[in-house]
């Protein structure tokens, strides 16, 4: 009879730790950026994300050099594609007149990420490539932020203050 | 004058008649004390502690039955003669199986016993037996006898390997009762105890063909696939040892037993139901991968119904050749099938019988496996089942045992062929073919590219074939043909543009590269935490950024 009831109290401790409720997985996108009625040139923008990026996990660092993946809070679609859009219409927003038609600009991004601290990183080079044999030189950005509070949308926030700064510098450079 | 009167006088006076009878009542008091004296018997002893010559009792049931006349060192110097006197009415006391021995104050684990002789002095006890009377010399006892002589009830001969903490006294307990007592522990041969039970009357009645005895010394604590037991009998027998003995789980009671019948001693009481059988057969099994979680005593199950258990798990049943030449030696694995269980026949025929079924069913892809039996404890089981999937196996001779064809089907095989697909997913050269794919688009686009310079020339053509056919009669047949081109023109720069063709391939290599990080990412999961397959992974909360600033 103590069997019994031995093993149905651990069967239903086994159960209640089964059914304990998962935690809402959060997505993410940056904030949207209006180009209405506007006519603009054409730019393509190749994103090259550093391999760890190639994800939807947010990635956030612990303490120098250790990150961690956050489980529960992604990133809506591919890092990448996020970027190249609201870089793209970031750069063509400033309305930058000498902007060549099938120009390409390369953007390589090393580092895009927050950190328990509050401190986030963008850290990378572009180039544009006017024409393949007539490559620009590679500009290098280390660009960083407190970001307002915590949280993961603060976080974005920032982030996307940072991809400003750099859409900013792009264009000043071209211009 | 009167004449005085002469009379004879007799010769004797009447007074002799005194002594004479003082003679005649001393004469009957030597004869009656000669008879009354009783028989001189001489009891030989170890030692004469507590006994002293013409003090020294002999009592039965607590009647002075004789006293100690003499006591004397015999001529060995390492044994005591004494002699005493047994009184006339009690001579039909000295049997040929009278029991003598010295009752003096004895503290052994059945408790204290002969406290009276602490003030009276040490006695010595007379246990008649049951045969013919008239003997004289007798060897007296160390120790009490644990049964009488003349006690009814049953002597039984247990054969064991050991006989941890038993010890002659012990009680022989069934359901709890006492029901008798060890009389004898012996070593048949260097493997093998005997040790002689005496069951009371009317409990000899319980003794039956198909009754086991264990030993029920200590706590018993078992751990298996299926359970955490602990069993015990009664307090007594676990603190100083005993026997108990019982009827396997839903066996016949069988048929009464006769004095001195031998049974076989099991270890415990568990070992009774895993093997309540006499007859068994064992097979060897030999496991080409780990065995770990199997415990020795776990079960053989044949589709879930227990048909044996395990006996042994030991390189020793591999010829020692065997092992050398073998490039992967296996592990071998003794079982033990009950016949009865299977056949419902115990008896030494049906041995054969179950090598010959198993034979022809190992013909047909019967096969042993190793399945886990919980997770929790990871503990493993032996189960019998028929894989027709599989090619059959056949039934071998290694040693002295016919072993079992075996196959791998649990978990773990499960979990190892995961492991070796993410092995082989992670060996995949996808970095190469997506740089191929990439090649490949390039070279579309290349091409798409040439077509449209290729429709810019023909439409050029077109132009100048408008210009040079600008006559009236063919004018509406270049403009129609030009506005077919100019369709065709912009169809190919759709699929040209950003968001057409190139795009969505782009898009679904993406995605496909996508999903197989999410794939390698749960074998590494399964990997790490094989029970997240049943239990999920662990809740965790993700590190908030900016949360300690």
């Amino acid at each position: 009879m103590k069997l019994k009831f031995f093993i149905c109290l651990i069967s239903s401790v086994f159960l209640v730790s089964c059914a304990s409720q998962v935690q809402q997985t959060k997505f993410y996108v940056l904030p949207y950026l209006p180009l209405e009625n506007r006519q603009t040139a054409d730019l393509n923008i190749d994103i090259n994300l550093a391999e760890y990026l190639k994800q939807d996990f947010m990635v956030i660092e612990n303490q120098e050099s250790e990150l961690t993946f956050a489980q529960n809070h992604r990133w809506a679609e591919p890092l990448e594609q996020l970027i190249t859009r609201y870089l793209s219409k970031r750069i063509l927003s400033a309305q930058p007149e000498n902007l060549l038609t099938q120009t390409q600009l390369e953007v390589n991004i090393e580092r895009f990420y927050g950190s328990v601290s509050g401190q986030v990183y963008l850290s990378g080079y572009w180039q544009w490539q006017a024409q393949p044999e007539k490559a620009d030189q590679r500009h290098y950005f280390d660009l960083k932020a407190k970001q307002s509070g915590p949280g993961y949308k603060n976080y974005v926030e920032t982030s996307a203050g940072l991809l400003n700064k750099l859409a900013g510098q792009i264009v000043e450079y071209k211009l | 004058m009167n004449n005085p009167i002469i009379k004879r006088r007799t010769r004797l006076s009447s007074v002799w008649l005194i002594p004479l009878v003082a003679i005649f009542v001393s004469l009957w008091f030597v004869v009656q004390h000669y008879m009354q004296r009783g028989t001189e018997i001489e009891i030989r002893f170890a030692s004469a502690e507590g006994i002293e010559a013409g003090r020294t009792l002999i009592k039965t049931l607590n009647v002075d039955v004789g006293v100690v006349t003499q006591v004397e060192i015999n001529s060995d110097l390492e044994t005591v003669s004494v002699v005493a006197r047994i009184k006339a009415q009690a001579e039909d006391l000295l049997r040929q199986d009278s029991q003598f021995w010295v009752v003096k104050p004895r503290v052994g684990s059945k408790g204290v016993s002969g406290l009276s002789t602490l003030f009276s002095g040490a006695y010595i006890e007379l246990e008649p037996g049951n045969d013919y009377p008239g003997k004289t010399s007798f060897i007296g006892l160390e120790n009490p006898p644990l049964t009488p002589a003349n006690k009814k009830g049953l002597n039984i001969f247990l054969i064991s390997n050991s006989a941890a903490s038993l010890n002659a006294g012990d009680p022989v307990l069934f359901k709890g009762f006492e029901v008798g007592q060890i009389t004898q522990i012996e070593v048949l041969n260097p493997t093998q105890l005997k040790t002689s039970l005496f069951i009371e009357s009317p409990y000899d009645k319980m003794v039956t063909s198909n009754t086991r005895f264990y030993n029920a010394s200590g706590v018993s604590l078992q751990i298996n696939a299926q359970s955490v037991a602990m069993h015990t009998d009664a307090m007594e027998t676990t603190l100083t040892g005993g026997i108990a003995f019982d009827l396997p789980k839903s066996s016949s009671p069988g048929r009464q037993v006769v004095d001195g019948t031998e049974f076989k001693l099991y270890p415990d009481r568990n070992a009774i139901d895993t093997h309540p059988f006499q007859f068994s057969v064992d097979y060897l099994l030999l496991f080409d991968r780990s065995v770990r979680g199997l415990n020795i005593g776990e079960v053989v199950e044949y589709r879930g119904i227990k048909v044996g258990s395990v006996v042994d798990i030991a390189f020793q049943y591999l010829s020692e050749s065997q092992f050398e030449k073998a490039d992967n030696p296996k592990v071998p694995v003794l079982i033990r099938l009950d016949p009865g269980r299977i056949l419902a026949e115990d008896s030494p025929k049906s041995s054969e019988k179950l090598t010959a079924l198993l034979r022809q069913h190992v013909s047909r892809g019967l096969k042993a496996a190793l399945k886990t039996g919980s997770l929790v404890t990871g503990q493993s089981f032996i189960q019998l089942d028929f894989y027709p999937d599989l090619p059959v196996g056949e039934m071998k001779k290694v040693g002295r045992y016919n072993t079992l064809p075996t196959t791998a089907d649990d978990l773990d095989s499960l979990i190892s062929g995961m492991t070796a697909f993410t092995h082989k997913l992670n060996q995949l050269p996808l970095d190469e073919s997506v740089e191929q794919i990439n090649a490949t688009l390039l070279s579309v686009n290349q091409t798409l590219l040439s077509l449209e310079q290729s429709i810019k020339s023909i439409d050029a053509l077109a132009d100048s074939a408008n210009q040079f056919v600008s006559s009236d009669a063919v004018m509406q047949l270049p403009e129609q043909l030009n506005a077919l081109l100019q369709t065709t023109q912009s169809s190919l720069n759709q699929i040209a543009s950003e968001d057409g063709l190139s795009n969505e391939l782009n898009n679904t290599l993406l995605k496909l590269k996508a999903t197989l990080n999410s794939v390698q990412r749960a074998a590494e999961k399964v990997e790490q935490q094989p029970n997240s397959v049943i239990f999920g992974s662990d809740n965790k909360i993700d590190t908030i950024p900016g949360s300690k600033p």
